[in-house]
């Protein structure tokens, strides 16, 4: 019993000075932690702030995979000192905001700034692409009818199923959105995992799928993405967002601001495509783009 | 490829996080076992609730953490801890309960106190379930610190779900293999403390 005991003491003793060095820092203001979540870009361009800051000499901590409703709590709990936000993600899912009539990009933009101020956090800047969701289908089926908008699949979706992801079918600005705006009803929707969509569409499981415009497995998977001439899915404008201490502290902000606007859709798409189809390092990508780009030297 | 030092990083927190949360809940553990075995009203609470929490999907427990702790380190301690504590509990309770009352007339008899009773009657019969009990904490809490990779706690669950992202074998790999090595360690290590402590007698 009391070998146990000692044992147990040693243990705790150890680990919790350990967690404390290691994982528990965001009381350190020299050590930023930096949030993300679990897909492609994210993890790129978690590794491009931590990359920007540690040239200037922070320490970082990368919190990835995290998913939106966390990543909002830990920011607000000062837990989280920044991560890459998209606006739509914030008007509709953080801010809980009512659909607009039509979506303008910018007004979203001024009404997720003032709304997350509220929270004590800060929107530095926006980095240029977006990654809105898209709807797609099979590229030879496409050309067959001749579809190029969703507008042309209202006539097809009576037998056609729709793959989603996790919250796409469910979220009132994402396909219920769609089916009120275009008057289109599919057969079926299935959900599954983000990354299975292709799969599923390939093998002809699914007949239309919810694609990010900045996924480069719209070409790997030969699939044609569809326009929204009506404007039905909100805009996802890419920005960093800061908890308000982290703001006022001006190397921090000069060092991110390089971003601004600089990255491309296109840019991300094959950033992407060094991820999901060449299976490189997410840190690797965003040093090699940072390097090229003169940002940080090599 | 996945750099070797994000591999030793994430390894050495998992290994924290599972410790940590592992000698919180079986310091919290036993004496709420010891607790439930001298009060009966006490008894029906402690497994009672042990079960109820156990009972709430893994997935769930990490996620409720959240608005209550916020995200890190110490709220993934919490959530693998809910996890880690029913095992220990009930474990310990059977196996110090179970024990033929004929050896506790014995020791009463020969004028044990029920502390002394407890400590070296009832426990050393308790051992291999207290320990069977450990051992699967263990499992748990490194399979549950995993997952609370998704609550900002680090650890191999970043390498894991980075891999799944991409659907990236090798980072997958980087960050389940490690997984499976803590444990064998953990089982391995906790069957020869089990020894030591029952070989003395």
């Amino acid at each position: 019993m009391a070998a146990i005991l000692i044992f147990l003491c040693v243990a705790a003793g150890c680990s919790e000075t350990a967690g404390s060095t290691d994982i528990a820092g965001p009381e350190d203001t020299s050590t930023i932690v930096i949030g993300g979540k679990p897909f492609n870009e994210q993890y790129i361009l978690a590794e491009m702030l931590g990359l920007l800051l540690e040239e200037q000499g922070y320490k970082t901590e990368i919190k990835s995979g995290m998913n939106d409703i966390t990543l909002y709590e830990g920011i607000k709990k000062d837990q989280i000192d920044v991560y890459v936000e998209y606006t739509g993600t914030a008007y509709s899912q953080l801010l809980k905001l009512p659909p607009l009539e039509t979506w303008d990009p910018n007004v979203v933009y001024t009404d997720v700034v003032s709304g997350l101020s509220e929270d004590g956090i800060t929107v530095l800047c926006r980095l240029g692409f977006r990654d809105d969701y898209t709807i797609a289908v099979r590229q030879d089926w496409a050309d067959e009818n001749s579809v190029r908008t969703i507008e042309d699949l209202v006539p097809y979706a009576g037998d056609m199923v729709f793959g989603s992801d996790l919250v796409f079918h469910e979220r009132e600005d994402g396909l219920p959105r769609i089916e009120e705006v275009y008057g289109i009803a599919f057969k079926d929707v299935k959900s599954m995992s983000p990354t299975l969509v292709y799969e599923a569409i390939a093998n002809e499981q699914v007949d239309a799928i919810p694609p990010y415009t900045t996924d480069s497995r719209v070409d790997l998977y030969d699939l044609q993405t569809l326009e929204d001439p009506k404007a039905a899915l909100p805009p996802y404008e890419t920005m960093i967002v800061m908890r308000d201490e982290i703001a006022e502290i001006e190397k921090i902000t000069a060092t991110l601001l390089v971003l601004e606007d600089r990255i491309d859709t296109e840019t991300m798409r094959s950033l992407n495509a060094e991820f999901d189809i060449d299976k490189r390092d997410a840190r690797a990508i965003a040093r090699d783009y940072l390097v090229s780009e003169g940002l940080i030297s090599g | 490829m996945v750099a070797l030092e994000a591999v030793l990083t994430a390894t050495i927190q998992q290994v924290i996080l599972v410790y940590t949360s592992l000698a919180v809940s079986i310091t919290l553990g036993i004496p709420l076992a010891v607790v439930a075995l001298n009060s009966h009203k006490l008894e029906k609470i402690i497994i009672t609730f042990a079960n109820l929490v156990q009972a709430i999907p893994t997935f769930a427990v990490v996620a409720i953490v959240v608005p209550l702790m916020g995200i890190g380190f110490w709220p993934a301690i919490f959530a693998i801890m809910l996890r880690a504590l029913l095992p220990i509990v009930k474990n310990t309770w059977i196996g110090l309960s179970s024990v033929d009352p004929a050896s506790i007339d014995a020791a009463t008899g020969l004028g044990l106190t029920r502390w002394q009773t407890t400590r070296f009657i009832r426990f050393p019969h308790a051992y291999p379930p207290m320990f069977a009990g450990i051992k699967f904490a263990a499992i748990l809490a490194n399979s549950v610190a995993i997952l609370t990779a998704i609550i900002g706690s680090g650890g191999l669950g970043t390498l894991v779900f980075e891999g799944l992202a991409g659907i990236n074998i090798t980072t997958m790999l980087a960050g389940a293999l490690p997984a499976i090595f803590i444990a064998i360690f953990l089982d391995v290590s906790f069957t020869r403390l089990e020894y030591r402590l029952t070989a003395g007698r």
